[in-house]
């Protein structure tokens, strides 16, 4: 019994201090941000490698959540006479919850393990310390750009999912279903806010954004410079961001839809 | 203690903890300018620890260090990173970044720290690439080289920048003969071209005897015998000349510390040796 | 040649997102319909809302041509006062209109409806709607309609 107490404070001391490097090392990434605005090349390398090589599996996630989303929500409505609702259901779901949600786990699962595995695996190469040997900094010149990559990237692939996945819908509603297309968009455009809905959807993205990136380039930079370091940061990464994702979406929902 | 201008690191009675045990206890060496000086000891003896002193990236419990006249452990980050310009480390390992290629390795501490015209950085890498004997090898990636090609590619980007001083991290191991050979060559040829210092860690000492000036060997956390390699040599101490002629056994034993060897066998009722009992390991 | 390839897909990728964001604006949520022109307040006193909410449409005819901006309780009447913003196109509605809580549908949200009057004045900013009808409340209605019945099953 004490043995499982002791345990309990010995892992939340690691979790503890593991946080905390975190957010420093997030106060030195913030604070190098003037000095390495005029490398936005590096910027711009990420965003390819971050945002643009997770985008087809975006869509096509989108794509098939939108169709299962006007299915499945079919199905439920017409037995209330209310499938006329269809696109303001399927509308709905994605812009507020659908959309940031999955695209910032299947961000996590793409874009973050492989920025864990990449940052680790220069640690455990010595590629980290031979660059401070030559008087540059690592987390200017390497983990800054990858995380304000996942920042911006993020909010983007969430808009980017949203939309395809109410196209999705659509040729799954009207085309397939056969709820009458006029009726489709009117009722999801006097039922979608944009403020509460658009706005909230893309407030939430931004927050997994930030959260997911930290995790995944502090993870990289943390690990233990060994094979087996590097495997279970990277491992460490998917499943940490995908729980905080979740949890951070029910209180952002919480206070954002009362 | 006054730092003399004719040694251009100087350690005075380090001590150093990692991970609670102690690594360095008393060790103080002092590196003359322009001369190879060699540091060779036992594997685990604090030869990387004390380059990593040297380079700013560990700070002692105690004692002093002076590099280049600057106090190491004082220093601020943008001090600490404008000494580290005029220094070059070679990595066992070569530490390049994988994704640049050969050229563009070399010319990474040139894009980062200087605003040099393009065709004035194409000059200088090639003429780095050719001291090294690469100049043809510079389009290729760090996965298409070999060991020896790979080591040559490092320590042409350490000397890039005309460093003061360089530090050589196990440079010999793990080479071929003819790698190695190149490789002893470059450090005494480079070291007297460019007027460096250079400091080899090594426990190869055979090439180390061969190009040093000046030898430091380290045990227990501090240095047992410094001197010419001549002197070296013919010092009289057992744990010296152990390590030297590469004896078995001496004063760093073969055994490593365990109890009685026939209490050991004849104890059959204590099993835990028994690997079905406690489940085994993978 | 490379970087240039790599500068070029990202902008793609970012204009995508960019227009991604204008869809949903416009053509998936009302961002179109909310905002009103140049608009004038004119509210109304009902004895009840219903579920009338802020930011309800106002509409004449079936046309909209304002919205509901705030909803509080007269605490002298007793009654739930109702601010409308009417659009500065519409400024020829007559002081005697009436208001009333309607239905879109017969589940749907509650809206206000105008009925225009015959008088030659026009309603301007500040001004009072005297005539409304209260929110049909469904309850009540069903109420009604099990209590109609059961006189009429009695007769």
């Amino acid at each position: 019994m004490i043995s499982v107490v002791r345990r309990t404070g010995a892992v939340s001391l690691v979790v503890f201090a593991a946080t905390g490097r975190a957010c420093m090392l997030l106060m030195q990434m913030l604070y190098s941000i003037p000095s390495a605005i005029r490398r936005y090349g590096l910027l711009i390398e990420q965003l390819y490698r971050v945002g643009v090589l997770t985008l087809p599996i975006i869509i096509v996630a989108a794509l098939f959540v939108g169709m299962v989303l006007a299915l499945q929500g079919y199905n439920t409505l017409v037995d209330f006479g209310a499938e006329s609702s269809l696109g303001l259901l399927v509308a709905l779901s994605l812009t507020r919850e659908l959309g940031p949600v999955l695209a910032g786990l299947l961000f996590a699962g793409r874009a973050g393990a492989a920025l864990t595995a990449e940052i680790g695996l220069m640690k455990a190469t010595e590629q980290l310390a031979g660059m401070e040997m030559m008087a540059v900094d690592p987390v200017w010149r390497i983990l800054l750009p990858r995380f304000l990559a996942g920042v911006l990237s993020v909010p983007l692939l969430a808009v980017l999912f949203t939309a395809v996945g109410i196209f999705g819908g659509y040729i799954l509603g009207v085309d397939v279903l056969g709820v009458d297309q006029g009726v489709f968009w009117s009722a999801m455009q006097q039922g979608v806010d944009f403020q509460q809905d658009v706005m909230n959807g893309l407030l939430k993205s931004l927050v997994f954004g930030v959260l997911i990136s930290l995790i995944a380039v502090f993870m990289g930079y943390d690990a233990s410079p060994t094979p087996a370091g590097v495997s279970t940061a990277t491992t460490l990464t998917v499943v940490l961001s995908s729980l905080v994702v979740l949890v951070m979406d029910f209180c952002l929902t919480s206070m954002m839809f009362q | 203690m006054k730092p003399e201008p004719e040694n251009i690191v100087t350690l005075t009675d380090i001590y150093l903890q990692r991970a609670g045990k102690p690594v360095l206890t008393g060790l103080s060496l002092a590196v003359p300018r322009n001369s190879v000086t060699a540091v060779i000891g036992p594997s685990g003896v604090g030869k990387t620890t004390l380059l990593e002193l040297i380079g700013g990236r560990l700070s002692p419990d105690k004692g002093y260090l002076l590099v280049d006249g600057l106090s190491v452990p004082d220093l601020g980050r943008r001090e600490l990173f404008a000494l580290r310009k005029k220094l070059g480390m070679l990595f066992q390992s070569g530490a390049l970044l994988n994704d640049l290629d050969v050229y563009e390795n070399i010319a990474f501490p040139l894009r980062e720290h200087t605003a040099l015209p393009e065709p004035v950085l194409r000059q200088l890498v090639l003429m780095k690439l050719e001291l090294v004997g690469l100049r043809g090898a510079r389009r290729l990636k760090p996965a298409e080289l070999s060991g020896g090609m790979t080591r040559r590619v490092a320590l042409a980007r350490a000397i890039v920048m005309d460093p003061v001083m360089v530090m050589y991290d196990e440079p010999f191991t793990g080479l071929d003969p003819i790698s190695k050979a190149i490789i002893v060559k470059l450090i005494k040829q480079l070291n007297t071209i460019l007027g460096m210092t250079s400091i080899v860690v090594t426990h190869d000492v055979h090439e180390a005897m061969q190009i040093a000036d000046f030898v430091y060997m380290l045990g227990q956390g501090k240095v047992l015998a410094c001197g010419t390699p001549d002197e070296i040599k013919n010092s009289g101490r057992e744990d010296v000349s152990q390590f030297l002629q590469g004896q078995a056994d001496g004063p760093v034993p073969f055994h490593y510390p365990a109890d009685d060897y026939f209490a050991d066998l004849l104890d059959g009722s204590s099993n835990n040796d028994d690997a079905s009992k406690t489940g085994g390991t993978v | 040649m490379q970087r240039q390839f790599i500068e070029i897909i990202v902008g793609l990728f970012v204009i995508a997102g960019v227009v991604a964001l204008l869809f949903l604006s416009l053509k998936v949520s009302n961002l179109n319909s909310v905002a009103v022109t140049d608009p004038y307040q004119v509210n109304a006193r009902f004895d009840n809302i219903g579920s009338l909410k802020v930011r309800a449409p106002v509409t004449m005819a079936g046309v909209k041509i304002g919205r509901v901006n705030e909803i509080r309780l007269d605490s002298a009447s007793y009654q739930a006062e109702v601010v409308m913003d009417i659009s500065g196109e519409y400024k020829n509605l007559p002081v005697d209109s009436s208001a009333s809580i309607n239905t879109q549908g017969l589940l749907g949200e509650q809206f206000v409806s105008l009925e225009p009057g015959g008088q030659q004045e026009y309603l301007a900013n500040g001004d009072h709607i005297r005539l409304t009808q209260s929110a049909v409340v469904l309850e009540n209605l069903i109420g009604e309609l099990l209590f109609s019945n059961s006189q009429g099953a009695k007769q």
